[in-house]
């Protein structure tokens, strides 16, 4: 017996010993190495990270990709050419400032010229504007600012190489011409030009921002948006002047969640022909696009000839207890255009008629049983909204109340399809000054007023805004809105 | 309905056979054949009377006989059995006393296996084998014997899995089919499968856990569930681990040979869609060029897209096994294979909601979704030992397993948008060719250096494959008033491999001290790990025809680009491209003693050191590039056996495990997903556990059983996948994490009862489990805005149902040569799918099969049967609920299918029987 219990004990003995013996363990993740970014000097061609001012009137290239380290600036006074070679990338883990002006634009494009096919009824499979030829600005979610005045970002949309890329995407994914993701970071995008990506032209998948009085051509190949914000982006998007783009211009959505609520205003923009690059026969969408969650507000936009008017989505719902909208402006050459303005399936939306729009929705077309806010804006239980717009008699609008462009004849000259105009080339899309659309819209700050998040302060970096305008679209009689 | 009625009869057939059986004549004689050591039964034995050999009988089941209307006299019985010595009993039988009972207890005949004494061992492919050392074992373990595989309904270990005590086993969406096992509600993940005793690597592209279907049941000598850990075990299962072990070398000739074919009930109602997979190009253009190769739309093959409906040939299940000891019975050598090759599929409904519900975290759906699925399954075993006696104390055994799945999947879908009648539909047809393959080869040496010493040795290596060559899908979109427009086609690559070469050394010493002999065990183990992965996928858009999108009419006339500039390299660097290295050093010490002649001891502790390296392609300008983990395991055990009674056990066991984090799950990737973006996590823990199990055994008989038993877990940093905000607060992850401590404990009972011709055999498992993790929840702030916010979920863990149950009839009649067994398997409700939201989980419903099987002799000269497995006959549906409140039951956007206030159906998946007849010859 006893040597039982002693040879126990051994046995216990021998587990203390090794439940007592030192236990390491470790883990190992590998960090990039220390990379200080390099003031930059003209004339040098600009790889790896870099900081520093890019001085006026010169041109730099970009041999590259390069960097703009996180705690650094890198900006470009006003007058400057950034030529980017094929496939690269900028990514800004820190601050990029790009100052053009009116009379001194910057530009950020290919390192080689290419002729742009602009003009009507051009062959889209060969258009130089979707040759994806360089891969955007792309901040991590480490930027705090991405601020662009009167500044040319072109041909974007290629897939990015085997080792540089945003954190979000991988090698091999396509890429859109600004991507922005800091919650807490602010983006501005002011009398800039957008010409030519493959996907969205901006994408954000979260921020405050303001988009303001910018140009946005042939954005999207055969999808993508102008300007499309998802979860937590807050601001506003007005006076920008969309013409050609595959889906939607202007978009606010929610798709994954955020403790911000996405919400944007979108005021006093002009919509020509959006839409009809779109591949998916659902459209969804080709103006302007809440779904989601998100919510916002949406005034005296003027749009044209797009394949689908303001759509609030119904599944995923938009926010629509807090969605307002009205004033708004449509126009349309055929009655498969008028038949969308409020969009009915195969595009399903619960946009609600508002008497303020132009052409007025009476209700003799739209009665209020199946187009009033009461019935749209149902909510069942598991919060979708079930009852959306049904098909209407749009008959009564085709053609009607011309918003007289100064020079773009409606209805559209020359064309076989409406995808056959794409970008303003020669076309000037402001008003006559017997224009129908003059001073019909709204500036009641009780009905839209801009949203104004970005935090930005500093005089020659903050954002200028314009408030909404009387007159339909992004261009007003008074010579402010939009200024090309 | 027919079939059912069928087998009710059938059911009742046996009812009547059994109590025809039991029936008691006036003068008879009953008693039990049973093996003298043992006191197994001897199923089969012969018993007749001398003076006229037609009053005669066969031991049953459970070793009893019953010879019947004997007049009253003196009787002589013989009782003759293979392999053991004949005897003759004499027995008297008078009216006053009209029932004599005998039992007969056989010696071996020990004479024909005289040459090499190892080789007297048991029939391992018995279930009484099985029985024996589920009894006899140190640790908790279930045993299936290969009689009762070859006896059951399944043809792959997957499916048997699910018939034993404990075990839950996931099907495939695409065939039904059983593919991995939980044990005792612990997920996949916690559970490792041994071939023969030795870990084998997964053909999974980031995981550790191996899928079970890849098995044909054929091979399988014994099918071990081992839920308590002894020492010398791999620490790293916190479940249970699953032990295929393989024939061996049988002490005599052996051929036996079996065919058979069948057909899936499936495809009578509908085609089986079918591709042509030698069309399917095996490398991808950057694999064929090179990396930097830019791909053209013409190095893309579309033939893989084109599916032929047609009617499937017989589904074919063949195998022989050859074996025989030469040179004086020193060599042993076996050689199995085993090759299946079957069609099945599923027609399944799918309701899949948006990944971000609506507010208050009701489910939000845009889409409900019919998919049929045609799956072509070719299963090759192939099996080789050989055992080499060098003397009477060396012998070494080289085996080899190889086993291989190759799986041709094609299914179409139709996504319809709800609420707009049947206007919007999204179709998708997608073809895929997965090939796995696991090989195994051991070199083991078995050394006996005294009376008291001895060690043993394995030299291991074993490889795992898997390969997906051109994942094709291709898509077109259609509305109420457009024809289908093409959407764009997707080409994927991937293939991964998995390779360890492993050391084993168990030195085994048993010394007397003080009149006691202990037993000892050391050893240690060494296994070095490689493996990689490679993947590249290439998008292809649609081009615009006449400024418009292309309009889908034949994927012949279908014309596609790359669009922007490198779109043509596919993917070319990805972090799914990722190696690892893991070197597992382990070592443990352990003795095994007996006090007081009634408790077993066994006390030990294994000690676990794991060194892992992983490297991505992934610039060095990415964090985690590549990385380590370095982390050392003590994991001690302590097992009790008391023994209560000749018949009775008590079981106290006590034993601390691990589980490490899947390849992939450490590998600090970042993947963008549908809704989520992935996210690896390279601090992720190994999930540690003690476990403590009590058991109660009881044999009434040695061919019965009752098993009671009791378990709890406590589970420290189980692994679990939520949602995080890790880049900044925009933005939800899907990341695999350590939550705090979990616990699931259970009681599990299983029964095995047999009368003379019919056998009972069930089991039934309860088990709870706990975790607490966190969800996001979508709601209103105090302001009215849309936030998402993280709340705490305590739930049961993913895959764990509360009751599980298996209850088998067997029916053996040995004068007829028929065996028949009808078998249920019950799974309760689990969650199938955790859901990163509040309330979203899915759950998969109560799951009940029924499957049938038998087996005929056809001659008593030669030894020829004819068997049938018939599976599924309810044709279950497997259904998953996600359970908050239903507003889907009507309206605009009603959802087929549905049937609850309180639940939603989102996915129901149909299989159909399926039936396999066929002969097993043997020499």
């Amino acid at each position: 017996m006893r040597t039982k219990i002693s040879l126990l004990s051994v046995v216990t003995l021998l587990f203390g010993v090794l439940l007592t013996s030192c236990t390491k363990s470790s883990v190992v993740v590998s960090v990039p190495p220390l990379v200080i970014g390099q003031p930059i000097t003209a004339g040098t061609p600009l790889s790896g990270s870099v900081k520093g001012t890019m001085l006026s009137g010169q041109t730099y290239t970009m041999t590259g990709n390069i960097t703009v380290n996180q705690g650094d600036t890198l900006l470009m006074q006003p007058g400057v050419h950034l030529k980017v070679g094929r496939g690269l990338t900028i990514l800004v883990k820190g601050v990029f400032i790009s100052l053009g002006t009116k009379d001194q634009p910057n530009w950020i494009g290919p390192d080689k010229t290419f002729t742009k096919t602009d003009q009507v009824g051009a062959s889209i499979a060969s258009d130089s504007a979707y040759c994806g030829y360089w891969t955007g600005i792309n901040c991590e979610p480490s930027c705090t600012l991405l601020d662009l005045k009167f500044t040319h970002v072109e041909y974007t949309g290629a897939s990015f190489s085997a080792n540089f890329f945003p954190s979000g995407k991988a090698a091999g994914d396509g890429s859109f011409g600004i991507y922005f993701q800091n919650l807490n970071g602010d983006f501005i995008f002011e009398d800039s030009w957008m010409y030519g990506c493959i996907d969205d032209a901006i994408r954000l998948s979260a921020g405050r921002f303001e988009v303001m009085r910018n140009t946005f051509e042939k954005c999207g190949f055969t999808g993508g948006d102008g300007a499309n914000v998802k979860s937590g982006s807050v601001g506003d998007m007005a006076y920008n002047l969309c013409i050609g783009g595959a889906t939607n211009m202007t978009k606010a959505a929610m798709p994954t969640s955020s403790n911000v609520q996405t919400n944007v205003n979108m005021y006093n923009n002009t919509y020509i022909n959006c839409g009809y690059r779109q591949s998916d026969p659902t459209g969804r969408g080709g103006s302007i696009n809440y779904e989601s969650g998100a919510r916002g507000e949406v005034y005296n936009n003027l749009i044209v000839n797009c394949r689908v008017g303001l759509r609030i989505h119904n599944n995923p719902a938009a926010d629509v207890l807090h969605m307002s909208y009205g004033y708004n402006y449509s126009y349309g050459d055929s009655l498969s255009v008028c038949d969308m303005f409020y969009p009915v399936p195969p595009t399903t939306s619960v946009t609600v008629p508002q008497s303020t729009d132009i052409p007025t929705p009476t209700a003799t077309i739209f009665p209020a049983s199946l187009y009033s806010a009461a019935y749209l804006y149902t909510l069942d239980a598991s919060g979708n909204c079930p009852n959306m717009v049904t098909p209407y008699n749009g008959s009564s609008f085709v053609q009607k109340g011309n918003p007289l462009f100064v020079s773009f004849p409606l209805p559209e000259q020359g064309i076989q399809h409406l995808s056959d105009i794409s970008a303003v080339g020669s076309f000037n899309f402001r008003l006559q000054a017997n224009s129908p659309a003059i001073g019909k819209g709204t500036t009641d700050p009780t009905l839209i007023a801009p949203i104004a998040a970005v935090h930005v302060t500093n005089p020659k970096l903050k954002a200028t805004i314009t408030m909404p305008g009387a007159d339909m679209g992004c261009y007003q009689n008074d010579g402010s809105g939009n200024q090309h | 309905m027919k079939l059912r009625s069928f087998f009710k009869t059938l059911i009742l057939l046996s009812f009547i056979s059994l109590f025809a059986t039991s029936y008691v004549n006036a003068s008879n004689i009953k008693g039990y054949v049973l093996d003298s050591k043992s006191k197994e039964p001897l199923i089969g034995a012969v018993v007749f009377d001398k003076q006229d050999n037609q009053i005669n009988d066969l031991a049953g089941l459970d070793g009893s006989f019953n010879i019947k209307k004997l007049k009253s006299g003196r009787h002589i019985l013989v009782i003759r059995y293979i392999g053991y010595e004949s005897q003759e009993k004499e027995i008297r039988v008078s009216a006053n006393h009209p029932v004599a009972n005998v039992t007969v207890l056989m010696e071996p005949n020990s004479v024909a296996l005289a040459q090499v004494d190892v080789v007297a061992e048991q029939n391992k492919e018995s279930s009484e084998y099985a029985m024996h050392k589920e009894k006899s074992a140190e640790n908790v373990e279930n045993i299936l014997s290969a009689k009762s595989i070859q006896l059951s309904p399944d043809i792959t270990v997957a499916n048997i899995l699910s018939r034993m005590s404990g075990v839950t086993v996931q099907r495939t969406a695409n065939s039904g089919e059983g593919q991995y096992a939980i044990i005792r509600g612990m997920d996949k993940r916690y559970n490792y499968t041994l071939v023969d005793g030795i870990k084998i690597p997964s053909p999974d592209d980031k995981n550790r856990y191996v899928p079970m279907d890849i098995f044909p049941a054929e091979l399988i000598s014994n099918l071990e569930v081992i839920k308590t850990l002894t020492p010398d075990m791999e620490g790293d299962a916190i479940g249970g681990a699953m032990n295929l072990v393989l024939k061996d070398a049988p002490p005599s000739f052996l051929l036996t040979a079996d065919v058979a074919g069948g057909y899936n009930q499936l495809f009578l109602d509908r085609p089986f869609y079918q591709f042509n997979h030698q069309a399917v190009n095996l490398k991808s253009p950057a694999e064929m060029y090179g990396a930097n190769y830019p791909a053209k739309v013409s190095d893309f093959t579309i033939d893989n897209l084109k599916f032929k409906p047609v009617n499937p040939l017989p589904n074919f299940m063949g195998g022989f096994t050859i074996g025989d000891r030469l040179f004086n019975k020193r060599l042993g050598v076996i050689l199995a294979v085993s090759n299946q090759n079957s069609y099945s599929g599923s027609n399944d409904f799918f309701a899949t909601p948006r990944a971000k519900p609506n507010e208050n975290n009701m489910p939000g759906f845009e889409y409900m979704t019919q998919q049929t699925y045609s799956t072509q399954n070719d299963r090759l075993g192939i099996h080789n030992k050989n055992d080499f006696f060098i003397d009477k104390n060396n012998r070494i055994v080289l085996y080899n397993a190889y086993f291989q799945l190759n799986k041709y999947i094609s299914r179409h879908s139709l996504e319809t948008a709800l609420g707009t009648g049947v206007g919007n539909v999204i179709t998708k047809d997608r073809s895929q060719t997965q090939l796995e393959s696991i090989y195994n080869s051991t070199l083991q040496g078995k050394h006996t250096l005294s009376n008291q010493l001895s060690f043993d040795w394995s030299a291991v290596y074993s490889k795992a494959w898997a390969s997906n060559p051109d994942d094709v899908e291709l898509q077109y979109n259609s509305t109420i008033i457009n024809s289908p427009t093409l959407q764009g086609m997707t080409h994927k690559w991937s293939h991964n491999a998995d390779q360890d070469i492993s050391g084993y050394l168990n030195v085994y010493w048993n010394p007397t001290i003080a009149g006691q002999e202990i037993k000892t065990q050391a050893g240690g183990m060494y296994r070095h790990k490689t493996r990689d992965n490679y993947y590249n996928a290439y998008q292809l858009t649609p081009q615009l025809i006449n400024n418009e999108p292309q309009a889908f009419t034949t994927i012949d006339s279908a014309k596609f680009a790359f669009v922007g500039y490198n779109a043509n390299l596919g993917s070319p660097v990805n972090q799914n491209d990722y190696q690892v290295t893991e070197n597992v050093a382990a070592y443990y010490g352990e003795a095994k003693l007996n006090l007081w002649k009634k408790l077993d001891v066994l006390a030990g502790v294994r000690v676990e050191q794991t060194n892992l390296h992983y490297k991505t392609p992934m610039p060095i300008s990415f964090v985690g590039s590549s990385g380590s983990q370095v982390y050392m395991d003590i994991l001690p055990s302590l097992h009790l056996r008391y023994t209560l009674a000749d018949n009775q056990n008590l079981r106290l066991s006590y034993y601390s495990s691990i589980s490490r984090p899947g390849y992939f799950e450490v590998v600090p990737y970042l993947i963008s997903g549908e809704y989520f973006d992935e996210e690896g996590n390279a601090y992720l823990k190994r999930s540690k556990a003690q476990n403590v199990d009590f058991r109660y055994e009881l044999f009434p008989h040695p061919s019965e059983q009752i098993l009671a038993g009791l378990f709890y877990k406590r589970i420290t940093d189980p692994i679990e996948y939520s949602l995080v905000q890790d880049l900044g607060p925009s933005s939800l992850q899907m990341k695999p994490q350590n939550f705090g401590t979990a616990t699931n404990y259970g009681f599990e009972l299983v029964i095995l009862k047999y009368f003379k011709n019919f056998g009972i055999s069930a089991n039934y498992t309860l088990t709870k489990s706990s975790i607490t993790t966190y969800k996001a929840s979508y709601h209103r702030d105090n302001s009215g805005q849309l936030i998402t916010d993280s709340i705490r979920v305590t739930r049961p863990m993913q895959g764990q149902a509360d009751n599980i149950g298996n209850l088998s009839l067997l029916y053996k009649n040995l004068r007829l040569g028929l065996n028949m067994q009808l078998s249920f398997v019950y799974t309760g409700k689990y969650i199938s799918q955790v859901s990163g939201y509040y309330g979203l989980d899915y759950w998969s419903m109560p799951y009940t099969t029924m499957d049938f099987s038998f087996e005929q002799s056809v001659s008593k000269k030669i030894n020829l049967k004819i068997f049938g497995k018939a599976r599924n006959l309810l044709n279950s549906v497997a259904i998953t609920r996600i359970f908050r409140p239903n507003s889907y039951l009507t309206g605009n956007f009603q959802l087929p299918e549905q049937n609850s206030p309180n639940s939603v159906v989102v996915q129901k998946e149909t299989y159909q029987p399926s039936y396999l007849v066929g002969i097993r010859y043997s020499f």
